[in-house]
């Protein structure tokens, strides 16, 4: 490796440092070294599913203890165990009070259709989730939630936002930052309350016209075009090996 | 520089690369379906891309294996680092399936980017190539991630082209990729 080459890669890798720090500061869905993959999800864990929903178990509720002190709680990522909803805490998100030595932070998933009805055409998808923190009112510093949303051939949509409620009757759209990859949305939270993932359901790409998921032994239009693409291409492969053969 | 024993005709290899980048973009569309069948389709269009860009031979150096354990040495320093600073991630509850799949996926995209792309754009000069190799594989993940995840992988993304540049094989970002998915799934 020559002298140039090693000096490039230092200004490289100083690009990428600078580069992830802006995503991560972005929005917490911008954290990590790369964003890649389109792995399956394990399924959802739903409060009440809906018909000919995968009932993966009942989603997890969780408490968890935040330390506080004279700046205030100290920051922290908060995830249920069911990796369904994360609560990421910045510094002093709960103020510095006197005699306040740690806040308690409860996370319980609930059934939407318990709750108000969202504003529009907008549906909910998942759980909705109450957030309490110990009387707290307002938070002091910036905490975002992230939840998890279920994507199925008949529960579909290619734009995700939250809403947010005080008492779980009047919802209010937040500013999302929406992550179809990994099933993930998020915003930024001004007070406990209630959150849930609405969006407008759009037909799955593998719907008939009659708004039904085809057979996967029919003709899935999705599957049918990734399957057909793939041969392809290999075949493309194949003529560009045997073109420089022959040349 | 050792030039391959056949060089393929630079349109029909952008062919390749650029039919590759469209289907890696397709798996968008099968979110939503069921397993094991998404997993299954997206296994085989991975090793489908996986095999069409290695059937195009590309100008590769004879890369030296202390070469490439350095260079992929140096870009797994920088992905922790980059981990560090950016802090904890949101998880989410990977299928089974995810590991595997992920572990291919960084394979098929290496294939694509930093082998076929970048043997095209190599005519043009190893900046290029390494430039717009990043830039068209930040763009890639934008519809699933959203515009949050352009700069982060575009950083990636020039690491990776400079690893292949440094190196003179697709095996040292290949390496690195992987072991940067493997850390996101397993976390």
């Amino acid at each position: 490796m020559t002298r140039r080459t090693a000096l490039a890669g230092v200004l490289v890798a100083g690009a990428f440092l600078v580069l992830a720090w802006v995503s991560a500061a972005w929005s917490p869905l911008g954290r990590g070294p790369v964003l890649d993959g389109l792995g399956p999800l394990a399924p959802y864990r739903w409060v009440n599913p809906p018909p000919g929903a995968t009932d993966d178990g009942a989603p997890l509720s969780a408490s968890f203890e935040l330390a506080v002190d004279a700046e205030g709680s100290e920051p922290d990522v908060l995830l249920t165990p069911d990796d369904q909803v994360t609560l990421v805490m910045d510094r002093g998100a709960i103020g510095p009070e006197p005699g306040l030595r740690s806040v308690t932070i409860d996370v319980t998933p609930l059934d939407p259709a318990s709750l108000g009805r969202l504003p529009g055409d907008l549906t909910a998808f998942g759980n909705a989730v109450r957030i309490d923190a110990g009387g707290v009112v307002r938070f002091d510093g910036q905490v975002d939630v992230v939840l998890l949303y279920p994507e199925t051939v008949s529960l579909h949509a290619t734009r995700h936002e939250i809403l947010w409620s005080v008492d779980g009757d009047a919802w209010r759209p937040l500013d999302t930052t929406d992550n179809l990859a990994t099933q993930l949305a998020q915003a930024t939270i001004e007070a406990p309350g209630y959150v849930v993932v609405g969006a407008v359901p759009v037909p799955h790409p593998s719907a008939t016209a009659t708004g039904e998921p085809e057979d996967i032994e029919g003709t899935s239009t999705p599957i049918v075009v990734a399957i057909a693409g793939a041969i392809a291409l290999i075949g493309v492969g194949i003529a560009v090996r045997l073109r420089t053969r022959r040349t | 520089m050792r030039v391959g024993d056949r060089t393929a005709t630079p349109t029909w290899s952008l062919a390749v690369a650029l039919g590759g980048v469209g289907l890696l973009a397709w798996r968008l569309r099968l979110i939503g379906l069921e397993d094991p069948v998404r997993s299954l389709v997206l296994g085989f269009v991975l090793g489908a891309i996986l095999v069409a860009s290695l059937l195009v031979p590309v100008v590769e150096r004879r890369a030296r294996p202390r070469t490439v354990v350095a260079v992929t040495s140096a870009g797994l320093t920088v992905f922790t680092l980059a981990a560090a600073i950016t802090g904890p991630r949101p998880t989410v509850p990977w299928a089974a399936t995810a590991l595997w799949l992920s572990l291919l996926a960084a394979v098929a995209e290496e294939a694509v980017f930093r082998r076929t792309l970048y043997g095209v754009l190599l005519r043009r000069g190893p900046m290029v190539a390494v430039v717009v190799s990043a830039a068209m594989f930040a763009l890639l993940h934008v519809p699933a991630y959203g515009w949050v995840a352009f700069p982060v992988d575009l950083g990636a993304g020039l690491v990776f082209g400079w690893q292949r540049h440094a190196s003179g094989s697709w095996a040292a970002p290949a390496l690195t990729h992987v072991a940067a998915n493997l850390a996101a799934v397993l976390r």
